[in-house]
This record gives C-alpha cells, structure tokens and sequence, in this order.
C-alpha cells in the first residue's frame, strides 16, 4: 500500500495532525491500534488547548456535547487552607490579555469526536499496529511496516511519517530518532480513577466556577488532581514517588483509598465518599524526552517524543499545537521543498523543544521553590504566568518572558540551543545515572521494559 | 537589626488572634498566601525590592531574619502604580475581571 502521509496514532495529536493536513490539501492515512472508544488518561485543557479546538472549528460541538468549561485551576497548599488561582487567559493579536476559557473531556468521547472528524473531513483511519519502520539507504524514513488486526503484516510506503504514537514513543522505541533520556520526573507514578458524588465550587465563573481544575499540593512531589469530566463524574489522580507505593506493599487500588485523603484536607472535603466508576489505572516512568525527534520522512508530535509532568495539563495542548506547527512544513516537504540537508525540520524541532523547555523550568520551579513560584503567580509576574498555564510557550508568544528568565536565574540554569548541545535533558544533565535509555551502557534495554507494570 | 515601625504592625496585624510579636526570633507564623501579602507589602507600600532569589520561606520566617533581609536594601518610594495594584488586592493580573 502507498499513501502520501502516514500517521502513527489517532489520539488527540494524531487527529489534529490530520485535520490541520486537510486545510493543507493533503489527505493522510491514520493508523490506530486500538477499538475506539477507548479509555485514556489527559482530560484537562488549557487556554491555547481550547484555542487550538475553535480553529478546528469544534466550538459548537464541544458546547453542544458539555464538555465542563473550565474558567482556571486552583491550587490547595498543604494545609488546605490556603490556595491561589490562575485563570485560563487568553491573547488578541495586539497581545492585550483577557480571560477565557476551556474544556475538560472524557478522552473516551473526545478523542472519538477527533477522529471521526478526522475522517469525516477527509483522512483515512485504519486499524492497525506499526511494527517496524522502513527505512531507505540515506536513513530517511520511507514507511512502516503494519500488522493488521487479522494478524497479517503489510508494508506501507510513505513520503513522511508522523509519529503521534503517545507514550508508546514508536519511532523513539524503534532507534530513528535521537536517544531517549528519562526526564527529572520519572521517579513518580500516578494512580488515577473517577469518583461521583464529588463537591465542585459553587460559581458559574471564577475561582469558585463548578467545573474547575483543582490541584491538592501536599509536599514535593506528593500531589493530586481533580478534574470534572461531565455532570457527575470527576477525574480524581494522585502522584507519588514510586518508593512510596513500593514500601506500602498495597495494590494499586488499596494505595489510593488509602493514602488519597493524607494528600491534603481539602481532598476528603471535596471528595467525602470515593464511590469509583473506573478502575484504578497507573502509569509510573511517564517522564521522559526523545532527541532527534524530527528528520528526513518523520516529525514525532507529542508525547511521541516528550513528556515532563502531568501537574499543569500541557499534554493535549503540546500535542494539538504541535500537529498544527507541523502541518504547513509537511506540505512543503510533500512539494520538494526541504529535501536538502540532514534535518528537514531542524528548525521546527528547535522550535518545539523551546516551547517545552519553557514549561519544564515553570514545572522544576514550582517544585523546588513552590513559595517563590506562589509570589510570582500572585505579585511578580501574574500576566506571564496566565500565559504560561494557558500554554502560550513558543517563542513567537513573548518566551522565554520574564518569569522563565526568572525561573532559569533561580534554578541556576542556562538553555543553550547550538547544534549539538541544545536541551541536554536537565534531569540528564544533573543526574549521570540518569542516562539516555539505550546509550550502551543502559541496564534497561526497551523502553517497554522500563515502562515496567503498565 | 531595624524594623521599620509600619511593618511591624503590618506582621502583627497580619497574624489572625495571635497576639503582637514580642521576641525577635519567634516564628512569624504567616501562612504563605500571607506571606506573598508580605512580600507585595514590602515592594509596594514600603518601597522594598526583594530579589526573586531571597524569596525562601526561610528569610520571612522571623523579625530577625527579616530584619537581615532588609538590612541589605535601600527603600525607595513605592511607586503610584505599585500602590494601586497593591490596594486592589492581588493578583493583579492586567486583564478585565471576569463578571
Ligand atoms: C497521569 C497523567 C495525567 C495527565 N493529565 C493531563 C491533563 O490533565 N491534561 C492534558 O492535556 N494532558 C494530560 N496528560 C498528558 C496526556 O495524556 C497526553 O499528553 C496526550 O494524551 C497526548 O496525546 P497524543 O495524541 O500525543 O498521544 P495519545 O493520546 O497517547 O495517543 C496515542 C495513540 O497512538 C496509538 N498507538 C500507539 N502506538 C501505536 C502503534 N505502534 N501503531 C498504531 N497505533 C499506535 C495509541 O493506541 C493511542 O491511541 C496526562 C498524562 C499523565 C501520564
């Protein structure tokens, strides 16, 4: 089989992908492992998130579906007393700031709703895992290899394929890419499920709007979330460091019951009683950064090439935003334009890894100084960092603004972008047993087996 | 070590039932919204500069270690739009509150 494009994964980034194709003039094929609906973790969006979705034009179908509307995130200190809010915002052309606001989803529904969309305008989505990559004898990327639900494989010749493949890091995995690092947050698990009967704020709009995101910080990296995801239900996680769980010697599901009220006193307030309608889903080692995510015939998007921390939902915006920074570049590769040089895309990989370095000197300050981070949220820099919570961290967006200047200064850190040396994974840099997952010297040989229980 | 007379009874207003601090060493028990207060308080009324570095919980834990905090700083006159941001309330964000 032959097709233009192909993309790995029809989540939310590779839906995107396509749809931002199809403005393009291009008609991909997206190819997707699993039955949809399917369950998967990610409900909250940001502002740029939510702005991603008005331009694919989802506005009404995402009003008409009740989606939660999210006015901004508030976060618990310790004592439960005390917490600060940050309010989705949102930029004009003229970068004058308002306030705005986005969606939570239940991914079962949304991500069907992207890609049926998909489809409908113009995408071909296949049922399928890729296995292998094709390669051709300059290296570049010239398809993959499928297995069909039936069992048989074929191969599927492509000018580009889009890696969209999540946490599964398909390219990553199969060593086209750079090497894989794990990042600074990789000691941590999540324990996740959805409760009901759980007590939202009492507004239509604000801090106390009833479909919020609030974040329970108990200490360093001991934290919990809850999302609302429809009428009754809310999504309702908790992170700890994996030596935590391991002492306990508890099921994931006991773990949970157990240790979620200790997190914070607010937790039991709005949670009183933990009636679960899911099961208690875990995902540890989700901390990691691929190099060399972008090169001839392949661009990896999202979480195929970079994840850091859940705490502030950047996941659906990175990857949707990404898929949209993509989509123009790929037309031209399709046209004969960037066929020269070792990287394609090179400006488009420095581009994106900007972006997310930005978010990970913002997620690093908030744990290592979370006092200094509450000043500069409420007194030092409140408009950039409403920019930064609403995901506008690219360097066309004002970045690195003053806060992550700030940011850097405090954690005594320079980014430096040369060729070679750019974005050595912080958590790399500073922590040598930290090596990249398949340098030689690795005790971890797939990125599966690291993943471990999952 | 100098405490100016307007942050003293800013801190000892700023206490809950607590009664005023008479012992320079005597934790301050500010909770830590009220320490950002503290600090917006220091820039914006007194005319302070605190350096985004020196914001530890550790230097606002005591008089005395405020007290060395400050003893490094020139206050200069808060300026009229630092006043006004601080009488609304923060945050400050520059946007149109939401009604
Ligand atoms: C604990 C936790 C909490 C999170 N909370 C949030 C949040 O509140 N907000 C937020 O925005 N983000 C959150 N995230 C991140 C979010 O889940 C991801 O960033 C987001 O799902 C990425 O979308 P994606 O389309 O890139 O990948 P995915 O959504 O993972 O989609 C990848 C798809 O590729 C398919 N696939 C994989 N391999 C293959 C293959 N070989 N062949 C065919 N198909 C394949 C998979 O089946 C899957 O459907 C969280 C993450 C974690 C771990």
């Amino acid at each position: 089989m032959k097709t233009d494009v192909l993309i790995i994964g029809g989540g939310p980034g590779g839906a995107a992908t396509a749809m931002f194709l199809v403005r393009e003039g291009i008609k991909p094929v997206i190819l997707e492992q699993e039955e949809f609906p399917r369950y998967h973790i990610g409900e909250s969006l940001t502002g740029e998130g939510g702005q991603v979705l008005r331009r694919l034009g989802f506005e009404g179908e995402m009003t008409k579906r009740e989606h939660p509307v999210k006015h901004g995130v508030r976060v618990f200190g310790t004592t439960g007393q005390n917490s600060w809010y940050v309010p989705v915002s949102a930029r004009d052309k003229e970068w004058n700031l308002s306030f705005s606001t986005t969606w939570q989803v239940r991914r079962s529904d949304f991500d069907t709703m992207m890609l049926k969309e998909a489809e409908t305008r113009g995408a071909t989505v296949m049922r399928g895992t890729a296995t292998k990559p094709l390669l051709a004898d300059d290296g570049a990327v010239r398809g993959v290899t499928v297995r069909w639900p039936d069992g048989k494989s074929e191969d599927i010749e492509t000018q580009i394929v889009l890696d969209c493949s999540g946490q599964a890091t398909f390219l990553a995995n199969q060593r086209v890419t750079g090497p894989k690092y794990v990042g600074s947050y990789d000691k941590q698990v999540a324990f996740f499920s959805q409760v009901t009967g759980a007590v939202r704020g009492p507004g239509i709009s604000g801090e106390d709007a009833k479909d919020n995101t609030l974040i329970f910080y108990a200490k360093k990296f001991h934290w919990a979330w809850f999302i609302p995801i429809d009428g009754d239900v809310v999504s309702v996680g908790m992170v700890t460091p994996r030596a935590d769980f391991l002492a306990k010697k508890q099921t994931p599901e006991e773990f949970f019951r157990n240790e979620l009220y200790d997190i914070n006193p607010e937790v039991r307030k709005r949670i009183p009683e933990m009636n679960l309608v899911e099961k208690v889903h875990v995902i540890p080692n989700y901390s990691y950064q691929v190099r060399g995510f972008c090169g001839k015939g392949f661009i990896c998007i999202g979480d195929a090439h970079r994840f850091i921390d859940p705490i502030f939902s950047f996941g659906l915006t990175v990857t949707m935003r990404e898929a949209e920074f993509a989509a123009p570049l790929v037309r031209e590769y399709l046209e004969g334009k960037r066929r020269n040089g070792d990287n394609p895309f090179a400006e488009h990989q420095v581009f994106c890894e900007k972006g997310i370095d930005n978010l990970e000197d913002m997620i690093d300050l908030f744990w290592e100084q979370p006092f200094a981070f509450a000043t500069f949220v409420y007194h030092r820099y409140p408009d950039q960092l409403t920019d930064a919570f609403a995901g506008r961290i690219y360097p066309t967006e004002h970045q690195p603004s003053p806060a992550v200047v700030a940011f850097r200064k405090m954690l005594k850190r320079t980014r430096e972008y040369d060729q070679d040396v750019y974005s050595v994974p912080i958590g790399s840099r500073f922590h040598p047993e930290r090596a990249a997952l398949w340098e030689p010297n690795s005790p971890v040989a797939t990125t599966e087996q690291w993943m471990g229980a999952r | 070590m100098e405490i100016p007379q307007k942050l003293k009874e800013y801190i000892d207003n700023n206490r809950g039932s607590l009664p005023p601090i008479t012992d320079p060493d005597e934790p301050l028990q500010i909770d830590s919204l009220g320490l950002i207060r503290l600090v917006a308080f220091l820039e914006s009324d007194l005319g302070y500069r605190v350096e985004d570095e020196e914001l530890i919980a550790e230097n606002f834990a005591t008089l005395r270690r405020l007290g060395e905090l400050l003893a490094t700083k020139t206050p200069t006159a808060p300026t009229a739009e630092a006043k006004a941001s601080a009488q609304e309330g923060i945050p400050t964000f520059s946007a149109k509150r939401e009604t």
